[in-house]
């Protein structure tokens, strides 16, 4: 007899794999068009490392939240997060040895692995907050809804019809 | 032409100064706080899209007042900080609202004729209708009476046609009928279609921070191409007395935030509209001679009593199917029959709302748990699949027990900020015990595996901070007249939630700008004579 966390948890990944793609495209677009911030990026090898990470951490294949533009904007926005950002790239790549774009090479449990080991590594508390915690927040909020079942997230353009049709993404049953 | 002083830049004060405009005067609207930028993208940026823990202060919104300007000291038994609730900023807390607004029932006019409690309103809604018309159309309402048997009635069809309930309300209102609760739609401050320059809505289902303007902001009134130039905006700017010249208002004396001296301002009329507790405060900080000795229409000394808050009590259904609540925004259904209860004498009624939004308990802050994986998070979020969150936002009556005074602390300029005195009554008591029992009613009607009302001491104002200074037919029962004119003195008018006389069980805000177009034209028209 399978516990409830894990009927939870096979749920979960029934209600991932069962994002339709086109749905997924319309989600990922609407989600951040609506308001990118201006100003400072971030480069593209960090920003890069960032969301493998966040991939890595939240377990989803494909990323449908704003986390680019998320990451984007607490760059610009808060103080010292982009030395923050630039600091764990800079410990990704120093782990691996290599360049930092081969981390998305990496096989997930090797990734795991890794960012294990820089979450335990003596500056690893500097990371803690400002991106696991924050990226799982961002989660919450955004592809968790994808995978309970939700055509779209709070705080998303879904169309003003959208609500008045039943679910056609019911991950959760 | 003439100047008219009006004091408080939310929704009262901006519809007053946009139809004064309208009607040839010159408009100076003092607002405490800043103005923040509409169609409101970077609160919604830093709000919702990109905020997990804390943003810094310069993406608060409205940002934080500096220190000595916005204060306030609470005792009695409301839980929430009242402080927190007063939004300072041009638009006020309409920058920040769910924009629900049906016009209050004819019968809510006279609560003392009818039910025997509370006071007589000095206006008939007969009165107001043709008002709440012209409101609705200046806000842009989507709404319609066509499946509500409780709405009051109205002259003219709503600008806008109603959001209609959704696939998961359909299911529930129909079983609420079989049950004998009529449930109906809502009318809503955000636009169905295009109107007067504001996109349709595109369901962001966060209505409180709008990032295109669908849910009306105050502040779309003062865009450049809508606001007139007869309108200055005074921002950041604290008005600490209004200057009276034997009985006849004269202007108002501000001190700039960041400036240095008070400053003068003369005009021929002066409103305030700056909300239940800073215009009572302003009213006694404006202390002048013979009547006005106790403060501008404080000769009976109610000015500051009969406070009223919005009492809104939560509760949550939990179901054995999945409810998948959060696909839309404010309440889509919502219920006005329990607003008239049998026996009304000794309580209130209340309006049902079944809230589509997910449990914010579940919710919120979820990612900032330490040690929370994935899977965590996804557990602890799907037990809200199965939750409707339902509100009943109850009536209340003043009692000794509600007032604000000015025994507080000083604020920057030596003046004291308000302190607010709050106790529930026997007849909230009594109210809150019905409405635990309509909490049952619609859970045993929806087959809901429980029911949890939230303790009385949990009540919320939902921000509607009523009152203090109170409506009347003359200066002995109250502060002002039904137009808002101030009982004793020429050219001072009240305008806004502050003048009613009792707390409505639905919500406020509609019947506030109704009122303040009701005003404006009388200032109109005494300007012109």
């Amino acid at each position: 007899m399978p516990s409830r966390r894990q009927v939870s948890r096979g749920l979960i990944l029934l209600a991932g794999l069962a994002l339709a793609p086109a749905l997924r495209s319309d989600l990922s677009n609407a989600g951040s068009a609506m308001a990118k911030p201006a100003g400072e990026t971030l480069d593209e090898n960090t920003l890069s490392v960032l969301l493998v990470t966040a991939r890595t951490i939240t377990a989803l294949p494909v990323l449908y939240g704003p986390y680019a533009d998320y990451y984007a904007y607490q760059a610009e926005k808060r103080p010292g997060r982009m030395d923050i950002y630039k600091a764990f790239a800079t410990a990704v790549r120093r782990d691996m040895g290599r360049t930092a774009s081969d981390f998305a090479a990496l096989a997930e449990s090797e990734r795991s692995a890794l960012i294990r080991r820089i979450r335990q590594s003596a500056a690893g508390w500097a990371f803690e907050t400002a991106i696991f915690r924050e990226t799982l927040a961002l989660f919450a909020k955004t592809d968790a809804w994808l995978l309970l079942g939700y055509d779209a997230w709070p705080g998303q353009a879904r169309g003003l019809e959208s609500y008045r049709l039943p679910l056609s993404n019911r991950g959760v049953s | 032409m003439k100047r008219v002083a009006i004091v408080g830049a939310g929704i009262v004060g901006t519809a007053l100064a946009h139809h004064l405009a309208l009607a040839g005067h010159q408009v100076d609207l003092f607002e405490n706080g800043p103005e923040t930028p509409y169609p409101q993208v970077p609160q919604y940026q830093a709000e919702v899209l990109y905020a997990n823990f804390s943003n810094p202060p310069a993406e608060h919104f409205p940002p934080a007042l500096p220190p000595g300007i916005k204060g306030l000291t609470q005792s009695g038994d409301y839980q929430h900080v009242i402080n927190d609730e007063r939004t300072m900023c041009v638009g006020g807390q309409a920058t920040r609202w769910f924009g629900i607004t049906p016009r209050i029932h004819p019968e809510s006019f006279k609560p003392k004729t009818l039910y025997g409690f509370g006071v007589d309103w000095p206006l008939t809604y007969s009165e107001l209708e043709a008002y709440y018309g012209l409101a609705e159309t200046y806000i842009g309402i989507s709404g319609s009476n066509d499946d509500n048997p409780f709405a009051a009635y109205r002259s003219k069809p709503y600008p806008l046609p109603e959001f209609e309930i959704s696939s998961q309300d359909a299911v529930l209102a129909a079983q609420l009928r079989d049950a004998g609760i009529i449930t109906h739609t809502t009318p809503q401050a955000r636009v169905r279609q295009y109107y007067d320059g504001r996109p349709a809505c595109q369901n962001f289902g966060v209505c409180e921070t709008c990032p295109v303007g669908a849910r009306y902001n105050p502040a779309h009134h003062l865009t450049p191409d809508r606001r007139s130039p007869s309108i200055t905006l005074h921002t950041n700017c604290l008005v600490r007395r209004i200057i009276l010249e034997g009985d006849t208002g004269k202007g108002v004396a501000y001190h700039p935030q960041h400036g240095d001296r008070e400053v003068e301002h003369r005009a021929d009329a002066v409103i305030l509209a700056a909300g239940a507790i800073e215009t009572a405060r302003l009213l006694l900080l404006s202390r002048a001679g013979g009547i006005h000795r106790n403060g501008l229409g404080n000769a009976a000394g109610l000015v500051g009593r009969n406070l009223g808050f919005h009492h809104v009590w939560w509760g949550e259904l939990t179901f054995e199917g999945l409810m998948m609540p959060g696909r839309a925004g404010p309440p889509t259904l919502m219920s006005h029959q329990f607003t008239r209860p049998e026996g009304k004498r000794n309580y209130g009624g209340a309006t049902v709302e079944l809230f589509d939004t997910f449990p914010s308990r579940l919710f919120d802050g979820l990612g900032r748990r330490e040690n929370l994986d994935r899977t965590q998070i996804m557990e602890t979020l799907l037990p809200g699949l199965r939750k409707r969150t339902l509100t009943m936002n109850a009536e209340t009556i003043p009692s000794d027990d509600k007032y604000l005074d000015l025994s507080g602390p000083k604020d920057r300029f030596g003046d004291p900020f308000a302190s607010v005195t709050y106790r529930l009554n026997d007849f909230d008591h009594e109210t809150y015990r019905r409405v635990g029992g309509v909490a049952k009613q619609v859970a045993g009607a929806l087959g809901a595996q429980d029911v949890e009302v939230f303790p009385i001491e949990q009540f919320w104002s939902a921000h509607h901070h009523l009152g203090t200074c109170r409506m009347g037919a003359n200066g002995r029962d109250s502060v002002v007249d039904s137009f808002g004119a101030i009982h004793g003195a020429r050219g001072l008018y009240v305008c806004g939630g502050s003048t009613f006389p009792t707390v409505t069980p639905l919500q406020p805000t509609l019947t506030m700008v109704a009122m303040a177009i009701r005003t404006a034209a009388r200032v109109a028209e005494e300007l012109n004579a």
